[in-house]
C-alpha cells in the first residue's frame, strides 16, 4: 500500500520533471510577454511555484503554466509601466534593450493582450481555443485582441 | 506588407528574441524542443543558479516555500517586481596590478584592467544555447574562402514559415524548401516536422547544396542535420557541432562578461574554451571579415549587413567575441585590446561579486495574491 510519503515521492519526482521539461520554454515565454529578459528566470520560476501547491491535482499541466505565466507576466507589465511613468517623471532615460528588430519594440508597446495573442500563436502555436483557455476569455475576444494587435503593428510600419 | 508578410515577421521577430534569451539552467533541458549540446564537458556552475534551483525544488516540494527568485542589482526589493535592466553598474573592475600575465598565459578568461574606463555590471556563467548547428568546412583558417556549409536548426511549431522574399521553392525529398541568395551565400531553407533547417553555403553550387540538402538526415543526438559531407567536395568535413548564436559556441558554461562606461554603451564579452572557433567564427554570416590582432593573437573582425560588429580573437586556449550595442568599429577594438587576463580564482570572484541577491518569496494572501520578497542570502 502506498504511503502518504510515497505519494509525496511521487508528486515531487513528477513536478521536478515537469520542472525541468518546461522550465526554459517558460523563461522565453516570460521574456516575449514582458521584453524583459533580466526579469524572465524571475517570472518563470514564480509561475513554477504559485502552480505547485496545486499540481496533483491539474489535468492539464502544460495549459495551467500558460495560464499562470500570463498572469504572473501581467502584474509584471502592470509594474514596470507603474515605474517607468515615474522615471519618465524623473527624467530618466528609457531602457535600449539593444534588439535589432524594430518589430520586436513595437511588439512590446502594445497592450499586454494584445502582445499576448501574438506570442501564444505566433511563438507557442496555440489555436484559438487555446488561447481563450489560457487568456480566460472567449475566442471572439482572441480574435478581436489579435485584429487589434495586427492593426497596431501596421499602423507604425512603414 | 500584407497580412502574411506581417505574420511571418512576427513569427520571425518572436523567434530571435527567443532564441537569444538567456536561460540560466542547471541541467534543465527543454524536452521536445532543444537537444541539450551532446558530450558537455565538467564545469563548475554558476554559484547563484546551482542555489537557486536546489533551493527551489527543494523549498516549493518540502517546506512549502512558494518561491525562490533572482533578482538583478538594481532591482527595487519587497516589491514582488524586478527590475527591467540592471542599471548600476557594480564597481568591480579587477586590480590587475598583481596579476601575473604569464601564469594566466593560458588562461581564456578575461576583464577589465583597474584603470578601465569601463566597469563590470554582471559576471556570468550561463548556458550558451541557439540555433543548433554543424559546420563542414576545410581546416583552413580561412574556411570562408573554401566550401563551407552552416547546417542550423530549430523548432518551429508555428506550421511552415513564410516564403522569403526573393526565394525559389524547390523540393527537397519530399519537403518544399526555399532557394535564395543572402549575403554572398547560397541560403536554402527547408520546412520539416515541425522543424526549420537551414542551409548557409560557401562557393557551393547550387548542385552541391541541393544535394546536400537530400542527404541530410536528423542528427541522432537531436543536433540538427548531418549531412554526406562527401557532396560538398575533397577535404570538407565536420568541423563543428553546437549552437549558433550571433557567432558560434559549443560546450558550457559560456562565460560572459557585461560591462558598460560613462558615455552609456554596454558591451558583451563572451569566453570560450575552444580555440577553433577564431576561425569557425569566420562562416557566422559577416558581410565583411577584417583580420587583425588584439595584443598579439589573431582575430578579425566581421561586421554584418546591419553595420553592427564582432571582435572574434584567440585568446589563451580558447576563443574570445566582443560586440558593443551601436559602437564602431574602433571602439570594439579599443576594448578588445584593453581587455586582460584573469585567473579562474579572479573570475570566480568576479562572478560572485555581481551575482544578483537571493530573494525569497512568500505569498501574502491566497496563493495567486500578491507576493512578499526578502533577501536571505547571497551565495557562497
Amino acid at each position: 500500500m502506498a504511503t502518504a510519503d510515497d505519494d509525496q515521492a511521487d508528486l515531487t519526482r513528477r513536478f521536478g520533471e515537469f520542472f525541468r521539461g518546461n522550465y526554459a520554454r517558460t523563461v522565453r515565454l516570460a521574456h516575449l510577454l514582458t521584453g524583459s529578459e533580466a526579469s524572465a528566470e524571475d517570472l518563470a520560476q514564480e509561475s513554477f511555484a504559485r502552480m505547485h501547491p496545486k499540481f496533483a491535482d491539474i489535468d492539464n499541466p502544460g495549459g495551467y503554466l500558460h495560464t499562470v505565466t500570463l498572469n504572473v507576466c501581467r502584474r509584471w507589465h502592470q509594474g514596470r509601466f507603474r515605474d517607468e511613468r515615474t522615471l519618465q517623471r524623473a527624467g530618466a532615460p528609457g531602457v535600449d534593450s539593444g534588439e535589432p528588430h524594430h518589430l520586436l519594440e513595437l511588439i512590446d508597446a502594445l497592450p499586454y493582450r494584445q502582445r499576448a495573442v501574438l506570442v501564444l500563436r505566433y511563438w507557442l502555436g496555440l489555436r484559438e481555443s487555446e488561447i481563450a483557455q489560457a487568456l480566460g476569455c472567449r475566442p471572439g475576444t482572441v480574435r478581436t485582441l489579435h485584429f487589434r494587435a495586427l492593426a497596431n503593428l501596421r499602423k507604425e510600419l512603414p | 506588407m500584407t497580412d502574411e508578410e506581417l505574420e511571418r515577421e512576427i513569427t520571425h521577430a518572436l523567434a530571435w528574441r527567443a532564441e537569444r534569451t538567456a536561460v540560466h539552467r542547471d541541467a534543465l533541458s527543454e524536452s521536445g524542443r532543444r537537444p541539450l549540446a551532446p558530450a558537455s564537458r565538467p564545469h563548475r556552475r554558476r554559484a547563484v543558479t546551482r542555489f537557486v534551483m536546489a533551493g527551489a525544488v527543494a523549498a516549493m516540494v518540502v517546506a512549502g516555500l512558494v518561491a525562490i527568485r533572482v533578482e538583478r542589482a538594481g532591482a527595487p526589493t519587497g516589491s514582488g517586481q524586478a527590475a527591467a535592466v540592471s542599471s548600476d553598474p557594480v564597481a568591480t573592475s579587477l586590480d590587475m596590478t598583481t596579476a601575473s600575465a604569464v601564469s594566466n598565459a593560458g588562461s581564456s578568461l578575461l576583464g577589465l584592467p583597474a584603470d578601465s574606463d569601463w566597469t563590470v555590471t554582471l559576471a556570468e556563467e550561463v548556458d550558451f544555447v541557439g540555433a543548433n548547428t554543424r559546420i563542414y568546412a576545410t581546416g583552413s583558417d580561412r574556411p570562408e574562402t573554401g566550401p563551407a556549409l552552416v547546417v542550423s536548426g530549430q523548432s518551429w511549431s508555428t506550421g511552415p514559415p513564410g516564403q522569403p522574399p526573393g526565394s525559389i521553392p524547390i523540393d527537397v525529398g519530399d519537403a518544399t524548401g526555399w532557394l535564395f541568395d543572402s549575403d554572398g551565400r547560397k541560403r536554402l531553407m527547408v520546412y520539416v516536422d515541425d522543424y526549420l533547417y537551414e542551409y548557409s553555403a560557401f562557393n557551393l553550387t547550387y548542385a552541391q547544396l541541393l544535394a546536400a540538402a537530400e542527404s541530410a538526415s536528423p542528427s541522432p543526438d537531436g543536433m540538427g542535420a548531418i549531412v554526406d559531407a562527401t557532396t560538398l567536395g575533397d577535404g570538407v568535413t565536420e568541423q563543428f557541432v553546437g549552437w549558433s548564436e550571433w557567432t558560434f559556441g559549443a560546450g558550457t558554461p559560456l562565460r560572459r562578461l557585461s560591462v558598460t562606461n560613462g558615455a552609456g554603451d554596454r558591451a558583451t564579452v563572451l569566453m570560450f574554451d575552444d580555440p577553433d572557433l577564431v576561425r569557425l567564427d569566420r562562416l557566422a554570416g559577416f558581410t565583411t571579415i577584417t583580420d587583425v590582432t588584439v595584443g598579439d593573437r589573431p582575430g578579425f573582425v566581421g561586421e554584418y549587413e546591419s553595420g553592427t560588429g564582432v571582435v572574434v580573437w584567440s585568446v589563451g586556449a580558447g576563443t574570445a567575441t566582443l560586440s558593443i550595442d551601436g559602437a564602431g568599429i574602433d571602439d570594439l577594438l579599443d576594448l578588445a585590446r584593453s581587455l586582460v587576463p584573469v585567473s579562474e580564482q579572479e573570475w570566480t570572484a568576479l562572478v560572485e561579486a555581481t551575482a544578483p541577491p537571493v530573494l525569497s518569496c512568500v505569498p501574502v494572501g491566497d496563493q495567486t495574491a500578491d507576493t512578499t520578497c526578502v533577501e536571505v542570502s547571497t551565495p557562497d
